[in-house]
Formats: C-alpha cells, structure tokens, sequence
C-alpha cells in the first residue's frame, strides 16, 4: 500500500519525505524508482524498530491510535505553534527513566554564560553526578560530605541540553549539579531535585528456592512461565537486577 | 466456596480529541471507533449476561478525557454522522458483494453491528452512554473507577505535587459529574507508581489501585502471596498486582489469542481495498483513505494472501481460547494451592479498546469467559478489589517499587529520545500555573475564565498519550501539534496575565475548542500537600 501511494507522488515530494525522514541522498542522481525504495526501507527500519522498543502491551494500545496506514505521508499541519527553546534560567531537572538510567536537562541563563565567557579563563561547563546516602526531608541539604557517596563528572557544551545518565547502581539516591569551570575553579549554578533508583528483590539462591513458599508464590507471579536459567527470554528489568552486582537482599 | 478469585479489570480511555475548527477531524475517528467497536458492544454483553442472570462483577476505568468526550454535545453528534455514514456503507457493501457470499455475509456483521449501535446510542441511552455504564453500576456487575484526568504517567511528575493533586482532585470531580459517586479504585495511568503517590491517592479518598506485577515484587518487603493478594501500604491504600501470565495470553505477539489465524485482520480494509470513486464519500478529504470498519479478511498468517474471514470458523475458536484462559486460571490456582492462607486473587487488566476493536472476537470472547466461570463457580468467582478487601481483611504490609506496564517495566516509554523534549515545557508550565495561583488567589469574572484555562490548557499537555504516540509512531506530527498547542496557549495565556491584558476574542475561541472539565478551578494547582 505504501509503495502504490510513494509511487503516486511527484519526485519533489518524495525529496521533502526523503528530508523529513532524515534520508541523506545525492538530489542530483535522482531516480524515483531507487527513492521510493530508499523511502521504503527506512519505513520498514522504523517499523523494526518499534517493535524491538515496545512490548506487547505497548505495541496493542498503539493500534487505538491506527486509523491510517499511511500516516507519515498523509498528515499535513497547518498550524505551527510557537514555543519557547528555553526559558532563559538556570536549572537543572532529573528524572528517572529506569533502575538504571535517568534523564537530566537544563537551562542556562543568557546574561549568565556571557558573563561566564567573557571571563579570560573560563574553560567550559560541566555536570557533576553525585550517589548520595539518602534524600534529606523538609528541605535539609543532601549534598553534605557525609552524605555524598561517591561523584562523577561529565563535560557537556554550551549548546547542549539534555543528557541521558547511566546509574550505575539500583536502590540509591542520585543528584546532579550544573558547574561551570573558570582557571581550574568550579562554581555551581544549578543542583538538581533527587532521585532514587529502584531497589531489587530477588532470592538469594534462585536454584534452591523450591523449598520455600514465599518465594514459590513469588515465582508464579511473574517468573514461573519463563526458563529463569535462560536469561534470553526473562524480563528485561529482572535480567537488570539479577545482573548487577549491587542486589539488596531482603529474604 | 470458590478456590481462586478471578479480577478482570478494564481500563477505557482516549486524549481528549475534538476539533470544531474542522466540520470532519481524523484523529476524532478515534473516539468514534471506540464507540462502535469497543464501548457499545461491552455495554450489549455486559447487559446479555445480566438478562440470562449470569453472576459477575469486574473492575471498569473511565478516564476523565473520555468521559467528558462521551457527553460533549459536538463530539456526540458528529459520531451520529459518522454511524449513519457507516451504515450508508455497509449497505453499498451489502449490494455490490451480493454474489460473493463469503463476504457478503460479513458485510451483515458489520452493517449489524453499526444499525444496533445507532439505534442503542439514540434510543436506550439518548446520546450519552455513560448512563449505560452508570445503570451497570447500580446493577452491582461493574466498579467504576477513574484515573489521572488527562491521564498523565504519574512518575514523571513525581517533583511536582500541585500537579499531581490537579490530575487526581480534577479525576475525582469529574467522575462524580458523570457517575454520580465517588470512586473508590484508581487506574494509575499506565501502572505508573512511584513511592509516595499514594499520599495524594488516599489524600481523594482513594482506596485502592493497580500496579504492574513488578511492583510488588520489588515492594520494600517481601510480598508473601506475590500478586494474589493485594499489598496494603502504611497509610492503609491498597496496590493490586497484575497477574503477568495470565494477561500475556491475551496479549503476546506469538501465542496471544488475538493474532489466531481465523480472527478478523484489523489491517485489511475497504477503505484502502477499493477504487476511490466508489469509497469516497466514507474516507477523509482531500481522499485520504482510513479505516471504514468494514473488513473483510481473516489474520491467515504472514502472507499478503488473506483468506476471507468465515465467523463460524472464528466462533469455534473463540469457545477454544475462553476455556483455555479458564484453564490458566485453574492451573495457576492449582499451583499456588498450600503456598497461601488465602484464597489467591488473580488480577488481568486490559486496555478496554483491544476487545472489538483491535481483537474484534474479543468482547464475545470475554462473554464466554464470563459464562464459564459463572458455571464453575466451586472453582472461581469474578471479584473486584473492593469486594475482595470486604471478605480478605488480612493483606501483607509493604510498599510497592517504582514501576509501570510499559516496556521493560519503568519510564522508557514516556522518556525517550524521541519524546524527552516535551519535560521541559510541561514541567515549567506546571511551575508557572502555581505561580499564577499564588499572584492571583481569588479572582472572578474575565480573569477567572483566563485562569481556569490555563489550568486547562497545562492538564492537557500532560496526557502520556502524546510521548507515547511519539514514541511508537502512529500519528506522530499530531501528537507533536497538541503538545506544542497546549503550551503555547498557556504561554500565551502566562504572557498576557503579566502585561495585565486580555485577549478576549482568542480566549473565547480557546474557551469553546479545548471545553474539557468545565467546572475546573485553577486553584486546584496550588493546593499541594
């Protein structure tokens, strides 16, 4: 069907649907025949690919929202809405995607970085991982030495926004600040809210656990249809706690 | 006594779509879809079963979006249009197949199926089926339950308890609008949970909610009975875990029921199958060919040739897949049996528009599951959480762990490169809408209408339908539309507010488009605990 409708359109629009599907292609060599089949099979790799990224559950909901095969050569917007980039403060976000991984992004103020780069010295900005020992309430500062576990740093551009931050470990608090770095001299411009990477459960002993019926009923909660030897085929997130090397245990 | 309990829980739910700028919006199809293949059809078998006197009772989720879509004049009329323009169809269909039986007798399914829904929409719920699933209610068959008003992924907002209170509260007053009570259950969009939100849960009244098997698995104590028995937290909600096998049997890509060779083929339509002279009248203009409904092929296999769909052969099958679940329950049952000192409850939540309308056998499958255990009911009875914590006082302690139904388990879905921008924009729009409620804490007149749709507008960029879209590619540039039109209506709105103007015309227009929960206050976002 998507081949009968790319055929059907003029080479300028199969070029403005090669452009927003981020297909590089020579313009000059045109050939509408090898165009449509370049379009063709990044469909299909996106296609692929979602079904990779999306278990069953993800990939049923999405047919709600099917109501045209041919979506992406289809849809047409009129109105464009402005939105902001940025907001023009300095601030950081974090937020967590999975026991291993989290989001962060942020915002510099405009007149700040001037000012920072127009120090003689200044040589970049920096973001600053911390693993902390727990969260303090109403307010209390988190980011004491003693309750700073451990650091890590990641030199970031002015211009990005945005980074993806691997945890490293399940069951912690993490924190992120925003620094910049003038003559060898850190300045904080931003610290980020706290979060805390789920913690695992998991026996001990997965080969010995028949003699107990706790962790039986566990098991056919969600483990007993799976070959819990072949990791292949277990959930990625036990296959998450069951790897690291971090478990707290709790039998 | 029965030896396990059975929970099917439904979740229905759809971002507000309506469009009055256009006379016809494709994404408005959802909706329409929904109602014909999915909402009516549940409301026809719900009421079979309570006819022939069958015992059963399960959960049902109504999100507040659809909610309010159900009972919008505009949205309801035009599904009017659209059933009569299917029915229209279905009639061509009937005469242009008329010496091809195979399939002339499934036009008659559908054109059925369409002249039913026409004639239930206007003649036994008058145009607003709510009052359907409001008389099920009262009947004792369904719980009705809410969840997030636009249906925000909850984890995400974690850092902002306005937020979440706006989204619960706003549920909570919605569902008392359209249902008349006040739920007690709560669909926690996608499963997503977090430590913590359970304080603004039990804050509205909420006694329970759902969580993915995970969940309680990782809780922060061992979970003796797992998933079979619900976990009572300490500030006495309790979280229901889905019962991870038994809910892939329905939705695996391989061995699920609903991709069986026999079923109807959700892809295969007229409206892409046939010349555009003859099905016109029933695609989008400018000849945009979508989904009629009317389909005519079986799923077959992985082959481009499809047998035409034999119902009879599909019925057989049906009976098959609605004992085999009886059997996985028993199975199951048999299996926890000395491993617990309470009868297990086995949790299946399912998104309410895979049956009919994805999975078309899907609601008459339900219906002979229902029958089934009504007759083994020495084996199983049908239960809801409610009805559970009355008779099974006694649960274990803890608190679940960071989770949600989606892939791999946690926020992937909804934080992803391809949707990970949007944060930004949302997250600041919250902060500037509790800003907003501090500089203006008692307004009335045009100020108010401006506020309460800002609050409006800052609801609405939240529904995880948009980064799910995005992230699973089905109507990607519209979801990217809505997210940016929300936020530059609040923005825009923001603006004004602090050069102290008005836009009077545009609010109007705003007002009238986005008209979702009318009697929303917008200081509900400054009423965080």
């Amino acid at each position: 069907m998507t081949r009968d409708r790319l055929s059907s359109y003029s080479l300028f629009d199969l070029y403005k649907i090669a452009e927003n599907k981020g297909i590089k292609y020579n313009y000059s060599d045109a050939n509408r025949e090898e165009l449509v089949e370049i379009i063709l099979d990044a469909f299909e790799e996106d296609e692929n690919e979602r079904e990779i990224t999306n278990n069953a559950a993800m990939q049923l909901k999405s047919k709600k929202y099917d109501i045209l095969q041919d979506y992406e050569l289809e849809a047409q917007e009129k109105k464009v809405y402005s939105i902001p980039d940025r907001y023009n403060e300095t601030r950081i976000v974090l937020l967590l995607r999975d026991p291993h991984w989290a989001y962060t992004y942020w915002d510099l103020n405009e007149n700040m970085v001037s000012e920072l780069k127009n120090e003689l010295f200044f040589e970049g900005f920096f973001l600053r991982v911390f693993e902390l020992k727990e969260k303090k309430s109403f307010g209390g500062d988190s980011y004491t030495k003693d309750n700073i576990l451990d650091y890590y740093d990641i030199p970031v551009d002015e211009g990005d926004d945005s980074w993806y931050i691997n945890l490293g470990k399940i069951g912690k608090f993490f924190g992120i600040e925003l620094c910049s770095l003038v003559y060898g001299k850190e300045k904080i411009l931003s610290r980020s809210n706290i979060i805390k990477s789920p913690r695992g459960f998991v026996a001990e002993n997965i080969e010995n656990i028949s003699n107990d019926p706790g962790m039986m009923t566990l098991l056919l909660s969600g483990l007993w249809d799976y070959n819990v030897k072949g990791e292949n085929v277990l959930p990625q997130r036990i296959i998450s706690i069951m790897e690291s090397q971090d478990l707290s245990f709790n039998n | 006594m029965a030896k396990g309990f059975l929970g099917f829980v439904l979740h229905a739910h759809l971002p507000f779509v309506r469009h009055p700028e256009y006379e016809r919006f494709l994404e408005e199809d959802w909706l329409f879809e929904a109602i014909s293949e999915t909402y009516l059809p549940l409301l026809r078998m719900f009421n079979r079963l309570l006819e022939d006197k069958i015992k059963f009772k399960l959960t049902f989720s109504i999100s507040p979006t659809l909610s309010e879509m159900l009972t919008d004049d505009l949205l309801m009329k035009r599904y009017m249009a659209y059933v009569e323009n299917r029915i229209e169809l279905g009639e061509k269909e009937l005469d242009r197949t008329k010496n091809e039986p195979e399939v002339n007798r499934t036009v008659q399914i559908y054109l059925d199926l369409f002249r039913k829904n026409l004639e239930d929409f206007n003649g036994l719920y008058r145009q607003n089926i709510l009052w359907g699933f409001r008389s099920l209610e009262k009947e004792g068959v369904l719980e009705i339950i809410t969840t997030a008003s636009t249906h925000a992924f909850l984890p995400l907002f974690e850092e902002y308890p306005q937020a979440l209170e706006a989204q619960i509260q706003n549920a909570v007053i919605s569902h008392g609008r359209n249902f008349g009570t006040k739920p007690s259950g709560f669909w926690l969009p996608e499963c997503g949970y977090f430590p913590g939100l359970e304080k603004y849960l039990k804050a509205n009244n909420i006694k329970y909610f759902f969580v993915a098997e995970h969940g309680i698995l990782l809780s922060d104590r061992k979970p003796e009975n797992g998933v079979y028995a619900p976990l009572q937290l300490p500030n006495k909600t309790f979280a229901f875990g889905r019962d991870y096998s038994l809910t892939e049997a329905v939705w695996s890509a391989d061995t699920g029921y609903p991709g069986d060779p026999v079923y109807r083929d959700f892809y295969r339509d007229i409206g892409y199958d046939l010349p555009l002279d003859y099905i016109r009248p029933y695609i989008h203009e400018p000849d945009v060919r979508v989904n009629t409904g009317y389909k005519y092929y079986a799923v077959t296999g992985d082959t481009d040739d499809k047998k035409f769909y034999n119902s009879e052969a599909a019925r057989i099958r049906i009976e098959e897949h609605a004992e085999d679940f009886i059997r996985k329950h028993l199975d199951q049952i048999e299996k926890l049996e000395g491993l617990m000192d309470k009868i297990p409850f086995l949790i299946t939540p399912y998104d309410a528009e895979l049956f009919g309308h994805w999975w078309f056998e899907g609601v008459e499958w339900m219906e002979l599951v229902i029958r089934k255990v009504h007759d083994r009911s020495d084996d199983l009875q049908m239960i809801t959480p409610l009805d559970y914590l009355s008779r099974v006082p006694e649960s274990q302690v803890g608190v679940p762990s960071f989770s949600s139904w989606g892939n791999k388990g946690y926020s992937e879905v909804w934080i992803d490169g391809k949707n990970d921008w949007i944060y930004r924009h949302i997250h600041k729009a919250i902060d500037r809408m509790t800003e907003l409620v501090f500089r203006y804490p008692d307004e009335s007149g045009l100020k108010l209408r401006v506020l309460n749709q800002a609050a409006r507008e800052v609801l609405l960029c939240m529904a995880s339908d948009w980064p799910f879209i995005m992230k699973t590619g089905t109507t990607v540039p519209y979801a990217v539309k809505r997210i940016r039109e929300h936020i530059h209506n609040f923005n825009y709105i923001y603006d004004n507010l602090r050069r102290n103007t008005v836009d009077t015309g545009w609010l109007t227009k705003v007002e009238r488009k986005n008209n979702v929960f009318p009697d929303l206050d917008y200081t509900i976002f400054g009423a965080s605990r």
